[in-house]
């Protein structure tokens, strides 16, 4: 009869937390000293002070977490906010040298006016006193350093909307108690919504905190930073076994998921994702171990084969989609540089011999009726050759948004576009000839106050204008 | 140079239709089966525009949609709210 038992270093935390999850080290060791830093989604402002009983962590960072296409637009109409403010005040008790982990609370801000009118003067004067004591020799330093933290925290306790506590382990292990609210009326429409949505709110509410600490407490590699759904938080049960086995199960399904994928960055990526899991099941071994629980079992030696031949396919194929990539661009930089040379010279011999063309016998009923229109319609040829050439290609490599909401009714978007396109092109032929009737009658009122002042001086009347009509050269 | 201003807007709208004929080729050319399943987690165009991707509640992260939060300050309160990931954007116009 196997005996499954509660490995001693779980019982603690499952008295307080109530979720889990792993901050990714692939060393197994995550270094306290840079918690705090992060450049995504936006700069933190933080304090990292080690004093001489302890490690003093404050900071905050602005997280835009919303995810409508178009927010400047739909937010004025639909009275949301997407940026939140997220807050850790932690330490680490044991000592900045010797502790093995940083407990504390990560507080939320729901909105700007919150966070503007509430904390952030005090907590940005707190972070900068603290920053400011760092190197400081005075004798009070520490007492200091205490001071400033505990006072941050009643600043905080007293005006977050939301908060949650946690402890993270040197390894990685990451706990999170439930989220408590301030104002219980938020607390009860908030669930109440999402309950309807099928969604467990408060869960999410630390999922985000734990992306935050993610965030500050870990550099991205081997993902896009944008992706946070690698890891999330998972429940924590008796045994402290279940969310590990689930933790594992998630990367691999990352791992194959990279894998399949047939574009070159992702299958190297697999592997970088390899790693973690392989630190992530040695961290956990020994809970298994204890439980005389397995841990679950994939053919490893066989997977980190089938991906290194996937990266060796996948990179051949990049080369040689390279290779064309350049051959095309080298071509079509030459018909650019061909096609407008040919476009400039042929300007500048009609703009030259158009005179004469008109007046050399040449079909002259022909001449005199698309002369006028033969240079602004080069010059308008060419704008538009520019514009489709130079500036077109980046317009629809970032159209993002766009994509997006065209997936919904893909077919029906595509047929949109097209008739757009057809109306915007039947726009640009009946705007031709009234852009071409202006150019004319600006160019002989040019032409007019030129020749009048040189009339005058020669002693000539000035020449009648001629009334304008269509195909008329006079 | 009302005309200019008109020959310039000729050029924009011709380059415009481009753009246009572009996206209608890569939506008409996108992965079918790829499309389909991120667009049953958009569901409507309004979901879509303000970030209502359904998201799957699991142990399991979701990897075809991405979540966040909002603040309805109508309504005073805290709401999920998702979209596709750059991952699914990749995979359906691939």
């Amino acid at each position: 009869m196997i005996a499954c038992t509660v490995p001693s270093a779980e019982s603690k935390p499952q008295a307080e937390f109530k979720y889990a999850g792993w901050i990714p080290t692939v060393a197994g060791r995550l270094s306290f000293r840079h918690v705090g830093e992060s450049r995504h989604p936006t700069y933190s402002v933080y304090a990292n002070v080690a004093a001489d009983s302890r490690r003093i962590l404050l900071g905050y960072q602005k997280r835009p977490l919303s995810d409508a296409l178009f927010p400047r637009l739909t937010n004025r109409w639909t009275q949301h906010s997407g940026d939140f403010w997220f807050v850790i005040h932690a330490e680490n008790p044991d000592g900045a040298d010797t502790g093995d982990a940083i407990t504390g609370t990560i507080y939320l801000y729901k909105s700007e006016s919150d966070w503007l009118e509430k904390a952030k003067t005090s907590l940005a004067a707190a972070i900068k006193s603290l920053n400011a004591l760092r190197l400081s020799n005075d004798a009070a330093r520490d007492a200091l350093v205490v001071d400033h933290h505990e006072r941050a925290q009643d600043v905080l306790l007293g005006t977050a909307d939301i908060s949650t506590k946690f402890k993270m382990q040197r390894t990685g292990e990451v706990y999170f108690s439930e989220p408590t609210f301030l104002d219980p009326v938020l607390k009860a429409n908030s669930i109440a919504f999402a309950t309807r949505q099928r969604h467990d709110f408060l869960k999410w509410i630390a999922d985000q905190a734990y992306f935050f600490l993610r965030d500050i407490s870990h550099q991205h590699q081997h993902h896009d930073l944008t992706e946070d759904t690698i890891l999330i938080l998972r429940d924590l049960d008796a045994a402290g076994l279940t969310w590990r086995e689930q933790i594992i199960y998630s990367l691999y399904f990352r791992i194959i998921r990279a894998k399949r994928s047939h574009e070159f960055p992702d299958a190297i990526r697999a592997l970088g994702i390899m790693a973690y899991c392989r630190s992530f099941k040695n961290i956990s071994r020994s809970k298994f171990k204890q439980a005389q629980r397995e841990m679950p079992i994939y053919n490893d030696i066989a997977l980190r084969e089938s991906i290194r031949a996937r990266i060796e396919e996948d990179a051949q194929r990049k080369r040689a989609e390279e290779t064309k990539a350049i051959n095309r661009a080298t071509s079509a930089a030459n018909f650019r540089i061909v096609g407008l040379t040919l476009v400039l010279a042929a300007l500048t011999v009609i703009a030259i011999f158009a005179p004469e063309i008109v007046g050399s016998g040449i079909n002259e009923i022909i001449a005199k009726k698309f002369a006028p229109y033969l240079l602004p319609a080069l010059a308008y040829l060419m704008l538009a050759i520019i514009f489709i050439m130079f500036v077109s290609s980046s317009l629809v490599l970032e159209w993002k948004e766009v994509m997006e909401i065209s997936l919904v009714r893909r077919k029906e978007a595509a047929a949109f576009y097209m008739i757009l396109v057809v109306f915007i092109l039947g726009l640009v032929l009946l705007l031709a000839p009234v852009a071409n009737r202006v150019r004319e009658r600006e160019w002989r009122a040019l032409i007019s106050s030129l020749e009048a002042p040189v009339a005058k001086k020669i002693g000539q009347p000035h020449p009648k204008p001629v009334p304008l009509s269509k195909g008329s050269s006079k | 140079m009302f005309a200019i201003g008109l020959y310039i807007l000729l050029g924009v709208l011709t380059a415009l239709s481009a753009v246009l004929l572009n996206l209608a080729y890569r939506l008409l050319r996108a992965d079918p089966l790829e499309s389909e399943k991120s667009a049953s987690r958009l569901g409507s165009i309004k979901n879509a525009l303000l970030g209502y991707a359904l998201i799957n509640d699991d142990w399991m992260p979701d990897a075809r949609v991405k979540g966040g939060l909002i603040f309805n300050r109508k309504m005073n309160r805290i709401e999920i709210s998702g979209r596709l990931s750059d991952d699914s954007l990749h995979r359906a116009f691939r």
